[in-house]
């Protein structure tokens, strides 16, 4: 395996703060049975244009996630055009783009990146997904997009024994225990009670003796320890910093971004340790010109309690080895030094499947622009916005700020 | 879906799935570097040289990573719970995931020394599985 190899070090020549998420919206993550997978999109729109003052004709710019692979069927790879011809646009700029979970992170880099080179104005990022309950079936589907079809497919993997291989090697090496992992759970949940969307608010706490006696799934998870599969989608507006502050008083400023893609089959991830993600924040600390020590708050894709333990180091706040302390520390919880998924996370807000890597966008927007409710926290400058795709492949890592 | 799947062979993984067939181990090496290539590949993932000789291994190894699965992906693996998805290193080198077999589940760990084993599926299809290179003598028994 190589990093590939380049003349000169990553540029980073996008301008900090040349773009800005101007405006967010979110559905409320459930179960939207009367719409086709079109109509959630349109739903997304309906409830995005009436909560900001945004008119389709201030949007030059549309890109689009494809649904429908969450569930295992096929996705509308076209939806980019259906939605502006329904918007009644003509972008100039438009696409559908994929990469799993870590589409809608690179989304909002590429309409920055597409903003700062006054390609457009404003690009709207919109995503609509369905994740159907294991049992209702699309596992099998699924996991024949997420490991070779031929080979590794033949063992019965679905996706959380594939991210079990993860974190059962990542436990190995830093002794890392489940009670450890059922702290992520608990923390997100003392979060999503905070927030009147989440769809596990009404269950009220959880403690680490709840996710330890929940149903075994595959080791190391169980049931508490995965994400609650639901409907969902979101919009986010990308906009020079002229029109994000004629939209918004305080838009989210793109400080830093970073990618990075490293694997498609888990079994042959070469380090399960030290992932793609820690390349992606590498690239979006060094365009920020910031550090760990300055993000107030991360939102951290947490499709398993185990990510967060992984990604508080991959993103560089702990030492290798050290992420299940982190936790233990109660450092990511409400009242903690650094908030992590304050929405309630995939966790506990929900796993909207193909639209599931807005939420935590959407939440470190608001956050920055002093718009997260109850659950605000402060001080909330600079906040950091990491997304995975499919079993850890693709990274995308987000840092916004207050200021331009 | 209630058989297990197969494999779809092509020209490019016939040798893999012959070799199997024989119950053996082969994989591609590189004539020019040497390096070991996982999967079936038309170049060398380490020089990118296109010549790859399909090369016996020994059918050894041992575990890497583990998970212990409780809940099946579909109909197909309801029988098998709980059942073992693992990810193999090989002596060799490469990484292959597997299931491990004929092994009590008090005795998965990582670093367990395995050894191929085949299993055959629909049509007497013979695919690959691993097993502990010991032979505990007790049947998998659930957690």
């Amino acid at each position: 395996m190589h990093e590939s190899r380049r003349a000169a070090p990553l540029t980073n020549s996008f301008r900090p703060a040349a773009a800005a998420i101007a405006a967010v919206s979110e559905l409320k993550p459930g179960r939207y049975p009367d719409c086709d997978d079109r109509e959630l999109y349109h739903q997304v729109l309906r409830k995005f244009l009436s909560e900001w003052p945004v008119s389709p004709r201030d949007i030059d710019g549309l890109l689009a996630s494809p649904s429908g692979m969450a569930a295992g069927v096929s996705s509308n790879i076209f939806i980019h055009e259906h939605l502006g011809e329904d918007l009644g646009i003509r972008p100039v700029f438009s696409e559908t783009i994929n990469a799993g979970g870590a589409t809608h992170g690179l989304m909002v880099q590429r309409a920055a990146l597409a903003v700062a080179a006054g390609r457009a104005e404003g690009v709207l990022c919109i995503a609509a997904g369905s994740f159907p309950k294991v049992r209702e079936g699309g596992a099998a589907a699924n996991a024949r997009m997420a490991c070779h079809p031929d080979f590794d497919f033949l063992y019965g993997p679905f996706i959380v024994p594939l991210y079990a291989q993860a974190a059962t090697r990542y436990m190995h090496e830093s002794g890392t225990t489940k009670e450890q992992l059922a702290k992520v759970a608990v923390a997100t949940r003392a979060w999503a009670l905070q927030n009147p969307d989440a769809l596990m608010r009404e269950r009220g706490p959880l403690t680490v003796r709840d996710v330890l006696d929940s149903r075994p799934i595959a080791s190391p998870f169980n049931l508490l320890d995965c994400s609650v599969p639901c409907d969902g989608g979101a919009a986010v507006l990308v906009a020079s910093p002229a029109l994000a502050r004629r939209l918004n008083p305080q838009p989210a400023f793109v400080l830093g971004c970073g990618e990075a893609h490293t694997h498609a089959n888990i079994s042959q991830a070469t380090d399960l340790i030290r992932m793609g993600g820690a390349i992606a924040a590498e690239q979006a600390y060094r365009m920020a010109g910031l550090t760990p020590a300055d993000i107030n708050l991360a939102e951290l894709y947490d499709s398993f309690s185990f990510n967060p333990v992984l990604n508080v180091e991959n993103m560089g706040f702990v030492p290798r080895g050290e992420g299940g302390r982190f936790w233990d520390a109660g450092r990511g919880a409400p009242g903690g030094d650094l908030p992590i998924n304050t929405y309630g996370g995939l966790l506990s807000f929900g796993h909207t499947g193909d639209a599931s890597g807005m939420s935590m966008i959407v939440e470190g927007a608001l956050q920055i622009m002093g718009r997260a409710g109850g659950r605000q926290v402060a001080p909330a400058k600079v906040a950091l916005v990491h997304s995975y795709g499919n079993i850890m492949s693709e990274h995308s890592v987000l840092i916004l700020g207050r200021q331009s | 879906m209630n058989e297990k799947p197969l494999p779809r062979v092509t020209a490019l993984t016939r040798p893999f799935w012959d070799a199997i067939q024989r119950e053996e181990l082969h994989l591609q090496r590189c004539d020019e570097c040497s390096a070991w290539v996982y999967y079936p590949s038309a170049w060398c993932r380490a020089c990118y040289s296109a010549r790859l000789t399909w090369t016996p291994c020994a059918g050894t190894g041992s575990v890497y990573s583990f998970s212990i699965v409780h809940y099946p992906q579909s109909e197909a693996f309801a029988a098998d719970v709980p059942y073992v998805l693992a990810i193999i290193e090989l002596t060799e080198g490469p990484h292959l995931m597997t299931n491990l077999v004929n092994c009590a589940l008090d005795d998965v760990r990582i670093g367990l020394p395995v050894r191929m084993s085949v299993e055959a599926r629909a049509g007497g299809f013979k695919v690959p599985q691993f097993e502990p290179a010991q032979r505990s003598g007790r049947q998998a028994t659930p957690l």
